[in-house]
């Protein structure tokens, strides 16, 4: 049986000026989430622009595509399966040269249990984790 | 496979348009129009979130067009949501970006169709099952 969240969103492309400079933040950034580099192609293989894709196992989630800078910027959330994912996506990117834009906290006016953090991308992409647990116990 | 994703948030140039597209587009997708926020409670822009079981998960602000677009791939149960979708989306004012097929390049299952929305974003619908 399928999960019902898992038909809605099958993958996205966002637009950067500076592929190798954002694969390698959102590399840093999503680690925490256990998101990796999935994919890679190169503009000679695809015949337009090069295009890198993130995501968990085997398939692209994420797809970033050398096509020149997007505004304005698209915001994107990943679920984080605890808090401390959130905190380890957020401490990263800031590390990796990303602007806090929110730091780890409930955002009550969503919802009681929503715990976000948001980290703008060297492109002024707005990337958000977010948790719906509980704090995991020590 | 599990859901990494969340929510998206794009920008449209004009919402009115933008909600009408989408509402008949992705109505073959069970998504639905779930949430409205004028610009007097964002105090920007307006947003509206589509989605599905009470959850939106496609959020869109009057903030501009985008350029370059953004590409976005909703998942279909089946071939039959696919197609239904791409007729959907065209008869209210989408352009073609690609008709109902499978997309061998992508993988022997890839049964995906593309329709422009009023802004040009690429928006895909996919169904991965074996017909």
């Amino acid at each position: 049986m399928t999960n019902e969240l898992d038909l809605v969103l099958d993958h996205v492309t966002l637009s950067v000026a500076d592929l190798d400079a954002t694969k390698a933040f959102y590399k840093a950034l999503l680690a925490p989430l256990g998101v990796n580099v999935v994919g890679e192609v190169s503009a000679e293989q695809t015949g337009t622009v090069a295009f890198a894709g993130f995501g968990i196992g085997r398939k692209g989630q994420l797809w970033i595509a050398e096509n020149g800078r997007q505004a304005p910027e698209t915001h994107i959330c990943f679920r984080a399966r605890s808090r401390a994912d959130v905190r380890a996506f957020h401490s990263a990117g800031v590390a990796a040269g990303g602007r806090d834009n929110g730091g780890p906290g409930i955002r009550e006016n969503y919802h009681p249990a929503y715990y976000a953090a948001f980290v703008i991308d060297p492109e002024g992409h707005n990337i958000e984790a977010v948790c719906f647990e509980p704090e995991a116990s020590a | 496979m599990t859901i990494e994703i969340d929510h998206i948030g794009l920008s449209v140039s004009d919402m009115a348009a933008a909600k009408a597209f989408y509402t008949a587009a992705l109505a073959p997708l069970r998504m639905s129009l779930l949430m409205e926020f004028p610009a007097s409670v964002t105090g920007d822009f307006d947003a509206v979130g589509f989605g599905a079981d009470g959850k939106p998960f496609l959020w869109l602000s009057s903030q501009g067009k985008t350029t370059p677009h953004v590409h976005l791939a909703l998942r279909a149960e089946s071939r039959a949501q696919v197609d239904a979708f791409f007729k959907a989306a065209l008869a209210a004012g989408g352009k073609d970006n690609g008709g109902p097929g499978v997309r061998e390049i992508y993988h022997p299952n890839y049964y995906g169709a593309f329709v422009l929305d009023p802004d040009g974003h690429n928006i895909e619908a996919v169904c991965h099952e074996s017909a």
